[in-house]
């Protein structure tokens, strides 16, 4: 089993990260084959810098099974009640580890696995910018693209009934398309395989959800022409020093820019064609590298926001197709059952109006109650539909 | 307000990679760096391998159809006039024919009626191997270091595979791409495909293969700029014996040529969800 | 490497994400009642390995006697490969005893709360998760 070291490192901003696992979950003995070894010696070092190896061609190797699986635990937006502060006590850390290794437990241990297993990790979340690791507010033109933005994180409402009627009450990610960026980069309930393949002028990143791709030129080449607009946008790569920056720019504003698939996350952000991502990357060991993605786009947002963590080579993390669109029944099935309700008020009574509103000029809300990405708790989907009597048979 | 977009003329002045020369390989000429120079001297070796980097594209229409057709109409395409045609093309398949058990090609001929509706190509699924490499789109191989895995990518679909030189394991249940295992035979790169989804189609034309579908490429360099591409088909539930394509592989090699995406999940949308969603006929 | 995971005895109904969305690719009440329980008997048809969902297909006894087919909404088969699932795991004609949230409109399609085995066998996975070949 591959010895899951405790690893450090010093960014320049001082920021110390320690991720470690948590122990053997109990009931399932069919831990994937990753070394787990209890949290060791908490206390940070002092970082010598460190050489990564190189490829042939000379640059820095990043190559490698990168599954963010260790962040699964770890929100996208801080609670407030931790303020600006970006790591756990230890105290706080053994709980969400146990917590961690209840879900895994619950999630794997059943029947049929639903969810990969998940360690904790010590940070607070995800998001390090703006210093509340809370999501920046929207722009008045955010607050528009926001209030028209649907898909089943967030579904479209009438007179107080999630609506499925056509293609636009489906996000990119429902109809299998992508999960666009960033959320392509950020954590997920399960297969969040990230595979970093390097040739002479290229890195490639491999993602598992769902089956994309991200080639990064890093020969020089200037830009795409801003005429053409993707759904992962279009990158650059450069290098200084050992640090990969990545600047990617052309995206064409259809994937929601956040969704709560990722644990903490607001329930669905529109982003623009005007979002402009910079990623740095930095092997800080041999099974570390500082990941850290700074996401602005000015049209929606009134701040950039940053997130920083580590990635954790896994090397025996098996990835696998996750081929989305050929057997995505939801689309066909949402339509069908939505049809199907209205046409029957008498069965499926309105469900009672949620507490909390929808989202607001803060474009942060958690998951919570939005049916999910509520990690851990196992809330969800069950209790939206308990609102009325059970219909009768 | 300044809103910075980061454009070219905004970004730190990018450092070429700067590529130190390997023993046996040319170093590449000034001319190709970050300038306008047509890509046609790659070198030819990379860390003692024949260098398939590169973006290629089959100019053919096995597509739409491996075995010989001529041009023709499709008469319920009418709007699109010549638009929308099958051109006339040669058989790709050695044998000329493909070697089909007597009930597979009863199958092929009902597919070949229900071209497009049932052509997974229509639906946007992954096309699977071979089809993705005669697609009509450019893919693109990336290879690195001597015995690294290699990556072919192919916009249609976002279709991907990994070129599995060292774990040879299987698949634990079928995929669309299935699972290609690769080794170097000489200077040949030899890649076993099994484990694909079968009931698909290898071109518009309604030929098929069965799920116990093993292919065997081999991608040969015959120049900097050519690849000699042929694919063996194996599959006893479909055809009596095992039968090969051939075609070249050209280099795309336009300044900064690269892949574009094509997800074209939502042009499948109408099709798909035709009674759904009653598009305009 | 974990390669078998043991399933505990038919007495006990072992839960997987209790009619979670946190797992779901999407919103799970959308398409189930949450509200209702089913529970089926029967004996698996196929197990298909799908994105965004697998689906267990079983002929379930029903209450009158007559067979019906029915499709058991599971996980991303990705999940279960890591786990050492495979396409030998669940064979067609093991018998099983499913409960879950029925679809709204009345299809034949659940989402899977738990899954038992009534002759109490317990589920082996395959021996080595994958062959060498």
């Amino acid at each position: 089993m591959t010895k899951r070291s405790v690893t450090l490192c010093s960014v320049g901003l001082g920021i110390g990260l320690m991720i470690t696992s948590a122990p053997h979950a109990v009931l399932s003995q069919a831990q994937p084959q990753r070394g787990q070894q209890p949290a060791a010696n908490a206390a940070p070092r002092a970082a010598t810098p460190y050489v990564p190896p190189k490829t042939p061609w000379g640059e820095p190797d990043l190559q490698g099974m990168w599954p963010l699986n260790h962040l699964i635990s770890t929100n996208l937006q801080r609670s407030p009640n931790y303020g600006t502060r970006r790591f756990l006590t230890d105290e706080e850390f053994a709980a969400a580890q146990r917590s961690a290794q209840q879900s895994s437990e619950r999630f794997q241990g059943g029947a049929i696995p639903t969810a990969d297993a998940r360690t904790a990790s010590r940070l607070t979340s995800l998001i390090s910018d703006p210093p509340d690791g809370r999501f920046p507010a929207f722009t008045p033109k955010g607050q528009e693209l926001f209030e028209k933005l649907h898909g089943s994180y967030r579904p479209r409402r009438v007179d107080g009934r999630d609506i499925f009627d056509n293609m636009d009450d489906f996000d990119t990610w429902d109809r299998c398309i992508t999960r666009g960026m960033p959320v392509s980069m950020l954590t997920r309930n399960y297969n969040v395989g990230i595979r970093v393949m390097q040739s002479p002028g290229y890195v490639v990143m491999l993602l598992e959800m769902a089956h994309e791709a991200r080639i990064i030129p890093t020969d020089g080449r200037p830009n795409l022409d801003p005429t053409i607009r993707q759904y992962l946008g279009e990158s650059r790569g450069r290098w200084e020093g050992n640090t990969l920056v990545i600047e990617t720019l052309n995206f064409n504003g259809k994937p929601a820019m956040t969704n709560s698939g990722v644990p903490g996350a607001p329930a669905l952000n529109p982003a623009s064609e005007n979002m402009r991502i910079v990623e740095r990357l930095t092997r800080t060991g041999p099974e570390t590298v500082e990941y850290k993605m700074t996401i602005e786009d000015p049209t929606v947002l009134t701040s950039p926001w940053t997130v920083e963590f580590p990635w954790q080579l896994e090397p025996d993390y098996d990835m696998y197709e996750y081929a989305c669109h050929e057997g995505n029944t939801a689309v066909r099935n949402y339509i069908e059952t939505s049809r199907f309700e209205r046409a029957n008020p008498q069965l499926f009574p309105p469900p009672a109006p949620r507490g909390g509103g929808a989202g607001g000029a803060r474009g942060g809300q958690g998951g919570g109650a939005q049916g999910g990405g509520a990690r851990g708790g196992g809330q969800g989907g069950g209790a939206r539909g308990a609102g009325g009597p059970p219909p009768q048979q | 307000m300044t809103i910075n977009l980061g454009h070219a003329q905004q970004r730190a002045a990018p450092q070429p990679a700067a590529a130190a020369p390997q023993r046996g390989q040319q170093p590449a000429p000034a001319a190709q760096r970050g300038g306008q120079a047509y890509r046609i001297d790659q070198p030819a070796r990379l860390y003692n391998r024949p260098n398939f980097n590169g973006i290629w594209q089959a100019i053919n229409s096995a597509n739409w159809n491996l075995e010989t057709h001529n041009a023709e109409a499709l008469p319920e395409f009418w709007k699109l006039g010549a638009i929308f045609a099958i051109p006339a093309g040669r058989s790709v398949v050695r044998e000329g024919t493909i070697p089909y058990l007597p009930e597979a090609l009863k199958k092929r001929n009902e597919n070949r009626g229900k071209f497009p509706k049932e052509d997974p190509e229509a639906k946007c699924y992954m096309l699977g191997i071979p089809r993705a490499t005669y697609y009509n789109m450019p893919f693109q191989i990336f290879q690195g270091a001597a015995d690294a895995d290699l990556l072919m990518l192919y916009p249609f679909a976002a279709m991907q595979r990994v070129i599995a030189m060292k774990d040879h394991r299987d698949l634990p249940a079928d995929s669309w791409m299935g699972k290609s295992n690769g080794k170097w035979e000489g200077d040949v790169l030899v890649v076993t495909t099994t484990s694909q989804l079968g009931d698909r189609w290898l071109d518009r034309a309604g030929n098929h293969f069965s799920n116990r579908l093993k292919v065997t490429e081999r991608f040969t360099l015959l120049g900097p700029n050519h690849i000699r591409y042929e694919a063996t088909l194996e599959d006893p539930e479909t055809y009596s014996r095992p039968w090969t394509i051939e075609m070249p592989l050209y280099r795309v090699v336009e300044p900064n040529a690269q892949l574009l995406e094509h997800k074209c999940v939502p042009f499948a949308d109408n099709l798909l969800y035709e009674d759904l969603l009653k598009p305009k006929p | 490497m974990g390669n078998k995971m043991t399933m505990i005895a038919a007495s006990v109904v072992v839960l997987i994400a209790a009619a979670v969305t946190v797992s779901a690719h999407h919103s799970f009440s959308a398409e189930f009642d949450g509200s209702k329980t089913v529970t089926l008997e029967g004996k698996v048809y196929k197990m298909e390995f799908v994105n965004p969902h697998s689906w267990l297909y079983i002929d379930a006894v029903m209450p009158d006697g007559k067979i019906e087919r029915w499709g058991v909404e599971g996980g991303s088969p990705n999940v279960m490969f890591r786990l050492g699932w495979s396409r030998d795991t669940l064979p067609p004609g093991t018998r099983v005893k499913v409960s879950g949230s029925p679809a709204k409109d009345g299809a034949k399609r659940m989402n899977s709360r738990g899954i038992e085995f009534p002759d109490g066998k317990k589920l082996e996975l395959g021996g080595t998760k994958q062959e060498e070949k």
